[in-house]
């Protein structure tokens, strides 16, 4: 009697842990994709900031060249006439 | 017979051997073959063959060794179980030999490497529904999809599953598959209108060099903050990828890409066979892993495909869904089945860069996951 109340009990045991584990998975399932999107989008934000300050600084940069190259122009030309 | 007696130490061995040993033996060979005559992963399987022989052959001094480790238990010991160090190395040079120019230039293409880790949910999701496996396991037998033999070799180590051997021999036996895998799966999931569109107006420009050595930093401080059990992986890699962007360790960063490889590699399969010995290696869930490795697989390229659908309802510029596919972390294999697969239908349709794009966001997303799992099942 008593090792078939055991074995009833173990198998409700193991119903329960599957139950448990198949919750859990189904969280892990929602979760997991929330997450990769979540993250992944950080770092698409990330990227294009990155990108877009090192071309905002190349542009300044690539002007204030720019600006030079025309002054000591301008001061080659005046040094002429 | 007393003559005989004397020499009783030379039969040991072969007493001692049961019907299990042999049809490891078997495997092991099996796996030498497609090593050599199919040239599939030959670089892990060999080694893995050759000592999946080696530590199912009784008494011998391989894994025990005087009442201490032998030397493969050893190599297991120190190489993985200790801090999972030989895959986590190995990122190193991966990351060394992977190049962002085209994600950086196309950053959404990084949500394409995201959803083609679909697979390695829904797996976990079956693997639970089977019954045949607890949480831990069913999270290790999922990361199969991550199409990363280091990642799934962390990860599986990390929650503890006892399925390490197998994991990593289906997870490697696959990537080498991809070429097999993938092209019935990309055809029965798109139509043949969608697989002729083109991608020639969207034109990957070429990235600063300063963003180039920036962008390993960036994601290494945002994966490290977000999904902190995914920093050994990315950092690592990101790590490998800033030695070959940085310009001034030239030397180095070939290092990495080939001796550090192929030194990590050669010990690697070896010390992976540890873990392949018969009584833990040949039973019924094996075969399960066998089948459920193959789904994860077949669920990650629909997951990839179906994303690109979707963001093709938003996008002026459309993506050719194919691209989707090559989400998959086996890098650089499932960028050209996909290039190959759209020129198959247009011979002038390069998709090449595009999909290496997404193939190495995979790369990417798939470590990020493996930590996220990692986290998720043990809180």
């Amino acid at each position: 009697m008593l090792v078939m109340i055991n074995s009833i009990l173990s198998a409700v045991l193991s119903a329960e842990e599957y139950a448990g584990n198949l919750l859990k998975s189904l969280e892990i399932f929602w979760k997991g994709l929330l997450a990769i999107f979540i993250v992944i989008c950080l770092i698409i934000g990330a990227t294009y900031a990155l990108k877009r300050t090192i071309e905002r600084l190349e542009a300044r940069k690539a002007a204030e060249a720019d600006a030079e190259a025309e002054a000591e122009a301008e001061a080659a030309d005046a040094e002429e006439r | 017979m007393d003559f005989l007696a004397n020499f009783e130490f030379l039969f040991e061995a072969i007493n001692a051997i049961t019907w299990r040993q042999p049809v490891m033996w078997l495997i092991g060979f099996a796996l030498i073959y497609l090593a050599i005559k199919r040239d599939m992963e030959p670089m892990l399987l060999l080694p893995i063959g050759i000592g999946c022989i080696l530590v199912n052959m009784p008494f011998t001094n391989v894994l025990s060794d005087e009442g201490g480790a032998g030397i493969i238990q050893w190599l297991f010991e120190v190489g993985i179980d200790a801090s999972e160090a030989m895959p986590i190395l190995l990122f190193i040079g991966i990351g060394a030999m992977i190049d962002f120019g085209p994600l950086i230039s196309n950053p959404k293409m990084m949500l394409l490497g995201g959803f083609a880790q679909l697979g390695i949910f829904i797996t976990i999701l079956l693997a639970c529904l089977t019954g045949a496996f607890g949480l831990n396991d069913a999270a290790s037998i999922g990361i199969i999809g991550a199409a990363d033999g280091p990642t799934s070799i962390v990860v599986a180590k990390a929650l503890g599953s006892q399925y390490l051997g197998p994991i990593t021999i289906v997870a490697y036996s696959y990537m080498a598959l991809v070429p097999i895998i993938q092209p019935p799966v990309i055809k029965l999931v798109t139509t043949k209108k969608q697989r002729l569109i083109r991608m020639d107006d969207q034109v990957i420009k070429p990235v600063p060099k300063s963003v180039k050595i920036l962008f390993p930093i960036v994601i290494t401080v945002v994966s490290g903050l977000i999904a902190p059990k995914s920093l050994a992986l990315i950092g690592f890699l990101m790590f490998g990828n800033l030695l070959r962007e940085c310009g001034v360790l030239n030397q180095l960063s070939r290092t990495a890409q080939n001796e550090l490889v192929n030194l990590i590699t050669l010990l690697l399969g070896i010390t992976i066979s540890f873990q392949m010995q018969a009584a833990s290696f040949l039973n019924v869930n094996t075969l399960i892993i066998v089948g459920l490795g193959l789904f994860a697989f077949v669920f990650d390229t629909i997951g990839g495909i179906l994303f690109a659908d979707f963001m093709n309802l938003f996008l002026k510029k459309k993506i050719n869904p194919m691209i989707g596919a090559a989400g998959i972390s086996a890098f650089p294999m499932s960028a050209r089945i996909v290039h190959k697969l759209g020129r198959k239908e247009d011979p002038t349709n390069y998709l090449l860069m595009h999909a290496i794009g997404a193939n190495v966001s995979g790369q990417v997303a798939s470590a990020i996951v493996g930590g996220l799992i990692i986290a998720l099942v043990l809180a």
